[in-house]
């Protein structure tokens, strides 16, 4: 299954939403969206992977990348993930401790959310 | 890599096309199952050979990557997956694809480590290993 992207606002944050297989091939594109996002003037991303079924480093790397971004501008990017497959991916390289994740889209949303 | 396989191995080479890792990734899964890994292995197996295969294909000087998929060696209870060079593309090497991994480097070694059993990786081989195979 290839990569599917979609971009909406939610007040003041930008919700990604991201399914399918995001690998060496398709992180590309992950990039560019979160790209597109920011130079839109996004600044507190929140990526939905709540229907992505795979995730390589690569695609970890975009994340980081995308992550590393926006804090220089004063912004943030959560994650939302339930997968224990995909959440594994996180814990084995040390992510958990650099990305907020959240269980569901609602949960993120009703964080205490960007001041 | 020069490795010959036994008589339950699969062998599998693919061009240095970044979609490629993503069919390794499919076959890797349907050897791991078919050798009796329970499914949360299969999904470590698919993972690890992803990352191996990538890192494969920015390692080997020809970008052709060959994979020998099967059980270890006879009582071991192992499944093994070796990932490194092939054959040189038709063409020529300045034909392929060249896989730019970024800042993934290390992310991908710690998930090597982190989903295989072992890992060895020997010149531009890596070597995965997967113990007590039921």
């Amino acid at each position: 299954m290839d990569l599917t992207l979609a971009t909406r606002p939610e007040g003041d944050r930008t919700v990604v939403e991201v399914g399918g297989e995001i690998d060496v091939y398709t992180a590309p594109q992950l990039r560019s969206a979160l790209n597109d996002a920011v130079a839109a003037g996004a600044r507190h991303l929140v990526v939905d992977m709540s229907g992505t079924e795979f995730l390589d480093s690569t695609g970890l790397g975009v994340l980081v990348g995308g992550l590393k971004r926006v804090r220089t501008m004063d912004g943030d990017l959560e994650l939302v993930c339930a997968s224990e497959k995909i959440l594994k991916v996180f814990r084995i390289t040390g992510l958990t401790k650099v990305f907020t994740i959240h269980p569901s889209i609602e949960d993120a949303l009703a964080g205490s959310g960007p001041a | 890599m020069s490795v010959l396989p036994g008589a339950d191995d699969v062998v599998l080479r693919v061009g240095g096309s970044p979609e490629n890792v993503r069919t390794a990734r499919l076959v890797a899964a349907a050897v791991a199952r078919r050798e009796g890994l329970p499914e949360d292995r299969v999904d470590e197996v698919r993972i690890a050979v992803g990352e191996a295969v990538t890192w494969a294909m920015h390692t080997v000087t020809d970008h052709v990557v060959e994979l020998v998929l099967g059980p270890g060696e006879e009582g071991t209870g192992e499944f093994v997956v070796r990932v490194g060079g092939g054959l040189s593309p038709v063409g020529g090497a300045e034909e392929a694809a060249v896989v730019d991994p970024g800042a993934a480097d290390g992310l991908a070694l710690a998930l090597l480590r982190g989903l295989a059993d072992h890992v060895t990786i020997e010149g531009d081989t890596t070597v995965l290993t997967w113990s007590d195979v039921p």
